[in-house]
């Protein structure tokens, strides 16, 4: 039963809810030793539990370098399942986040060059050094962060947000698909943007 | 200080080309420190969001998919084979199997789905069994299944443009996310992304059908299905422009230059602009089928009376003579 305000909520909406709660998590609480316990001892407990604490993350990284998204979603399944199928063999040192990031980046990297796609400049930097690192998780956090915030837009105003910026639609032609002025498409931009950077701004 | 930042924004992000609004722009930044943090804050959160991808991440399906996968026998057992002297007998039972199930593959795929996803950097195209053809963007995924009784193909990501050839007893049929394309024989587009599909027609007639609705659609006509609701919509205009990249004939009808340099710009790989406002609202109909690059601009020169300035290997400027 869901609750009144979420009934009439689309099914890409509802889905975007669900990420964000199942998206925070206490990274703290997974340590690399726990981790490696876990795929020592085959524990499915813990192993979810690294699952819905990173693969979000994970999938948002994988995004940004493959700029696709189904296949963003294959890299973070295989780079579980290789790590469950691994089992024992993988020692994780260090902070665990930090491993994952780098092993999802490899995979794409090798993924990319399989395709024979040209791989970026960011994506050759992050592999190579060691301080892109936290411009990443930056990243990372920032648009988990962002997506959070969207779900407090009014929907007609996401909406026209999510075709400007995801759809990369230009607003005359939000104007026309939604039967709508250009000025309201503006209007609606601004409200969007305005609310999204008030809740973004870094806090003083 | 707010009402300031929500015009500049409207104004500026969203048509950041104009000198005019620009000049303002920076005038107000220049009037105070809060000004351009305010500025670079938004900023931020506008470039930001374009990263992010057009689906959100389905944690639950992630999940069950990873769950299916551990829960299988472990393959151990491939480890423990002594190489050299058993594989001869493993190879001897797995081998026929390997026939045996490629001969049942085969076989099946009558009444299978195949799936085909666009590899080429420009353009990518397929031959169906059935004549048809369908050309596809970068990232564009079909899956189709033609045999002797059905022509069906679903159009999960990306933009397609379809030639289907003429068979009056089998219906070609397309689903989108909430939405079914019927038709016999004729060419259109269908874009799809996460929230909308939309389908227009270069010729022909095509039906959409979403949500209980259906709407035939002719030539320029365009239809759109909402992915959530299938609502259909069918937005005023002549939209075959939308066409043009497929059929390489780009033909647009009482639309505004904006939208025209746009379309070329993306058709040809060039960066095409014009700064001045009217311009760019003006409103013309012109076609250019299977025509150059160069061509295409003189036509435009002529039309409107302008000049084409070119600023290096892929940008062009064009001004009012």
């Amino acid at each position: 039963m869901q609750p009144a305000g979420l009934q009439g909520i689309s099914r890409q909406e509802s889905m975007w809810i669900f990420c964000i709660i199942t998206g925070m998590k206490d990274e703290s609480l997974i340590s690399a030793a726990l981790v490696n316990d876990a795929l020592r001892n085959r524990d499915v407990t813990v192993f979810q539990e690294l699952y819905t604490t990173y693969s979000e993350a994970l999938y948002l990284l994988a995004f940004r370098w493959v700029k696709d998204s189904s296949l963003a979603k294959d890299m973070v399944h295989n780079l579980f399942a290789h790590l469950w199928d691994k089992g024992g063999e993988i020692v994780i040192t260090g902070q665990v986040r930090n491993y994952l990031f780098r092993a999802i980046t490899n995979q794409c990297i090798n993924e990319l060059k399989r395709r024979k796609r040209h791989l970026g400049d960011e994506i050759l930097q992050f592999q190579a050094d060691g301080h892109s690192l936290f411009e990443v998780s930056d990243y990372i956090l920032f648009q988990q962060e962002l997506m959070r915030c969207l779900q407090t837009l009014a929907p007609r105003c996401r909406e026209i947000f999510l075709l400007s910026r995801i759809n990369g639609l230009e607003p005359s032609e939000i104007a026309e698909m939604l039967d709508i002025t250009l000025n309201t498409v503006y209007f609606q931009l601004s409200v969007a943007l305005k609310s999204l950077r008030s809740q973004l701004a870094p806090k003083k | 200080m707010e009402n300031d930042l929500s015009k500049f924004i409207t104004d500026y992000l969203a048509d950041s080309g104009n000198p005019e609004k620009l000049r303002e722009l920076n005038s107000w930044l220049d009037a105070g420190e809060e000004n351009r943090r305010l500025f670079e804050d938004a900023k931020r959160v506008w470039e930001a969001s374009r990263q992010l991808p057009p689906e959100p991440f389905d944690m639950q399906a992630g999940w069950n998919r990873l769950n299916d996968h551990i829960t299988q026998p472990a393959p151990a057992t491939v480890h423990q084979m002594k190489p050299g002297r058993t594989w001869w007998k493993v190879a001897a039972v797995i081998l026929p199997l390997i026939a045996l199930a490629g001969y049942w593959w085969m076989k099946g795929t009558d009444s299978a789905w195949i799936t085909y996803t666009a590899q080429h950097t420009v353009k990518d195209s397929l031959r169906l069994p059935d004549g048809s053809d369908v050309f596809l963007r970068p990232g564009a995924t079909v899956q189709y299944k033609i045999n002797d009784r059905e022509r069906s193909l679903r159009l999960t990501a990306g933009e397609a443009f379809f030639k289907i050839s003429q068979d009056a007893q089998r219906q070609f049929s397309i689903m989108v996310p909430k939405g079914v394309v019927k038709v016999l024989g004729t060419s259109f587009n269908i874009s799809t992304s996460a929230g909308f599909s939309d389908v227009t027609v270069w010729d022909g007639k095509v039906s959409v059908e979403g949500n209980g609705k259906k709407v035939i659609l002719t030539a320029g006509n365009m239809a759109v299905v909402n992915a959530a609701t299938g609502d259909v919509k069918q937005p005023e205009g002549n939209f075959a422009y939308r066409c043009g990249w497929g059929n390489s004939d780009l033909s647009f009808s009482n639309q505004s230059l904006q939208v025209v340099l746009e379309t070329l710009s993306s058709y040809y790989r060039v960066d095409l602009e014009t700064n001045d406002q009217l311009l760019r609202e003006s409103r013309i109909t012109v076609r250019f089928s299977h025509m150059p690059l160069d061509e295409a601009l003189t036509v435009l020169a002529e039309m409107l009376d302008l000049q084409v300035h070119r600023r290096s290997g892929f940008e062009y400027e064009l001004i009012r003579k």
